[in-house]
């Protein structure tokens, strides 16, 4: 005879996992049509001048794009601060909200490795190139700002999944930890314009403003010391978000 | 006047001093509940009397701004996940599922969340209530999402149910089915059960214990036999211009009746009160116990009194 | 057995259901050994606590009307023959209509003389029990 107790972690995860799983699907979907317009629009234009179809840069920060919408997926239909459906089951709130965060993960690795494996596939079948030529600027220690153009390696792969993972956590932050998120998120958006409408001569292009802790970096110890730094930030954004959520 | 102490216990839930201010605006207001142990505990009073901030607070799922709660022995600010896993809870109003669910899936859901949950009671309950698991979550009208509420409360077997409004939008079937698998609940697990209500007739056959909220004070609780016998109803009538008694205590209710009559609803021992009435002149036609629903008018009335 | 009970009746529902169990004992719907149904059963039929049945039992059992039979339930005892019942029972049904009769300032002469005048009037008082 079992029991009563606190669900285990294990049994929430993999619920949730399940559960949030479930709750994607429509949101699949989705994903999965805009993919085929594309592959359908980029196969008739490329193939028509024949051309092979090589893996798109663009695509990467398209792919990113995923990690942002997804958070707002995974908390449809939950009222964190008005009585969510989580809150009533035996589980302490801050945990189920990580538990819940990490389940959404889960699934947008899985999307992010099945649309990368796609493209790659496309470009490898019709003979075009995995990894691209980028130009891109870059700040010094002196604050000058040069030019640089690289051939990504092959660990720049691994970007769409990192890029993915960060949007992921400080949107799932945002979503988790504030009332009106996209209120916020709006809000954020719009002072940032009018900051740099108003700042514009003092300041440099914002692709630089990034380099420093940029995502697509042209050095793998610069690359992986950005993508740490900008998890870690991430992560801290999800557990003081997750906090305002704590029990006991 | 009234009694709002039960003595010594055991108790499934005792709350000393409970208060909750939204706003500043009180909505729990020094509560000492007590739920015996085995007790069906009707909570009544109207909408906005606390009632659901009280099981809300709890669950864990409100933190009290002053007082405390302890919840089959446990403390549910700091083991919130405790009282739940032993609880079963039937939220205010249908909100809150979600929506895109199945109802077999949101069962399914609940079930990796309890260790202690039967599936086959799941089924036979889901069958009682007629809660279809092909259906949307979000497309259940208000007493359907109400019976599955009552299926995902009852399901793990708690040893405590806590029910805010569990009759809300039921339609009068649907209401009795679910009294009569309340009443196979208790016979089997002997839990307890607080039920909150402002309909309080509907659940009088299950009532032990009553408890009356006004405006986030508990004004009264008692067990229900104690109720009977103190809290009656005195008709009586006594020569030209008698007033009744100057002095008689715990009146709660004291109006003219047809002629000469004079009839009173009286907290105190019956022979006090008819004698007290005999000695002022009158005599006393009629004692009766009141109906449940209608003590519980007679107890918010005495709030408005005092 | 049928029980019904009332919730606006004046008499708490065990003793409503003890009334019941005495009422089937007179009109021989139950006879000395038959079960009574189970706590359990009796308090999901007519949507009751659990306690309040199992209270009613316990009454009825101090009053050997029944007695329990370890792991089988409760069952009609010897002394829940009909005869010995029925005089508990007429005297339950005097003391309510004697109750009323006071509230309308009516005496127990009054009632008795009125039962009587009704009574002859009606071979077999059947239908007008209301």
């Amino acid at each position: 005879m079992s029991r009563p107790r606190p669900t285990p972690l294990v049994a929430v995860l993999s619920e949730q996992v399940r559960a949030v799983g479930l709750s994607l699907r429509p949101g699949a979907a989705l994903l999965a049509a805009v993919l085929a317009l594309v592959t359908g629009v980029g196969a008739s234009t490329a193939l028509g001048a024949g051309q092979p179809l090589d893996f798109p840069d663009e695509a990467r920060l398209l792919i990113g794009a995923l990690g942002f919408l997804l958070p707002f997926a995974v908390w449809r239909g939950e009222k964190l601060f008005a009585g969510a459906w989580l809150w009533t089951l035996p589980v302490e709130r801050r945990t189920h909200v990580l538990a819940k965060v990490a389940a959404g993960w889960v699934w947008l690795m899985l999307a992010v490795g099945l649309v990368v494996a796609w493209l790659a596939g496309l470009a490898l079948g019709t003979g075009g190139e995995l990894v691209a030529t980028a130009t891109g600027t870059i700040a010094d220690a002196h604050g000058r700002i040069t030019a640089v153009r690289w051939t990504e390696p092959a660990w720049g792969l691994a970007a769409p999944f990192t890029i993915a993972t960060i949007g992921y956590l400080v949107v799932s932050a945002l979503v988790v930890g504030l009332k009106r998120p996209l209120w916020w998120i709006a809000g954020g958006f719009l002072a940032a314009c009018v900051l740099i409408e108003v700042l514009d001569a003092d300041l440099p292009p914002a692709r630089v403003l990034l380099a420093p802790f940029g995502f697509v970096l042209p050095n793998l110890a610069w690359w992986a010391a950005a993508t740490a730094a900008w998890t870690s930030l991430g992560l801290l954004a999800v557990w003081l978000a997750a906090s305002r959520h704590r029990e006991g | 006047m009234l009694p709002t102490s039960l003595g010594e216990g055991p108790f499934a839930v005792a709350t000393q001093g409970l208060t909750k201010r939204y706003a500043r605006e009180p909505a729990l207001n020094g509560v000492d509940l007590q739920i015996p142990e085995g007790a069906v505990y009707v909570l009544a009073g109207p909408n906005g009397a606390g009632k659901s901030t009280l099981i809300r607070s709890l669950l864990g799922l409100a933190r009290p701004d002053a007082g405390r709660a302890t919840v089959l022995g446990l403390d549910p600010r700091t083991s919130g996940p405790e009282v739940r896993a032993r609880t079963g809870y039937v939220p205010e109003g249908a909100g809150g599922a979600y929506g895109w669910m199945r109802v077999g899936r949101l069962l399914q859901h609940h079930a990796a969340y309890y260790a202690t949950w039967d599936r086959d009671y799941a089924g036979r309950l889901s069958r009682a209530l007629d809660v279809r698991p092909e259906r949307r979550v979000g497309a259940l009208s208000k007493g359907q999402v109400r019976r599955l509420q009552l299926v995902l409360a009852l399901a793990h077997r708690p040893s405590l149910l806590l029910l805010d409004e569990p009759t809300d939008g039921l339609d009068p079937a649907a209401r009795d089915e679910a009294l009569g698998l309340l009443s196979e609940h208790l016979a089997d697990t002997g839990g307890s059960v607080l039920i909150s209500t402002h309909l309080p007739h509907e659940v009088d056959g299950l009532a032990d214990h009553l408890g009356v909220l006004r405006g986030g004070r508990l004004v009264a609780q008692a067990p229900r036999e104690r109720l009977e016998r103190m809290l009656r109803v005195y008709r009586a009538e006594g020569p030209d211009g008698w007033v009744g008694p100057e002095d008689l205590s715990g009146v709660i209710d004291r109006r003219a009746g047809v002629g000469r009559e004079l009839r009173w609803t009286v907290w105190g021992e019956e022979g006090e009160v008819v004698a007290r009435i005999a000695a002022s002149g009158g005599a006393v036609r009629d004692v009766a116990r009141l109906p449940f629903e209608d003590s519980v008018l007679a107890l918010l009335r005495a709030k408005e009194a005092s | 057995m049928r029980i019904s009970i009332n919730p606006a009746d004046a008499r708490p529902i065990y003793v409503q259901i003890m009334d019941e169990v005495r009422r089937a004992l007179v009109v021989g719907a139950l006879r000395p050994e038959d079960p009574l149904p189970s706590v359990r059963q009796l308090a999901s039929d007519l949507r009751l606590n659990p306690n309040t049945v199992a209270q009613a039992y316990r009454e009825l059992e101090r009053e050997g009307v029944v007695y329990v039979r370890r792991g089988q339930g409760t069952f009609v005892g010897e002394r829940g023959a009909a005869g010995a019942e029925r005089q508990r029972l007429a005297r339950a049904v005097a003391e309510r209509a004697l109750l009323d009769a006071h509230r309308h300032g009516l005496s127990a002469e009054d009632l008795v003389e009125a039962v009587r005048t009704l009574a002859a009037g009606q071979a077999q008082p059947s239908t007008a029990d209301a």
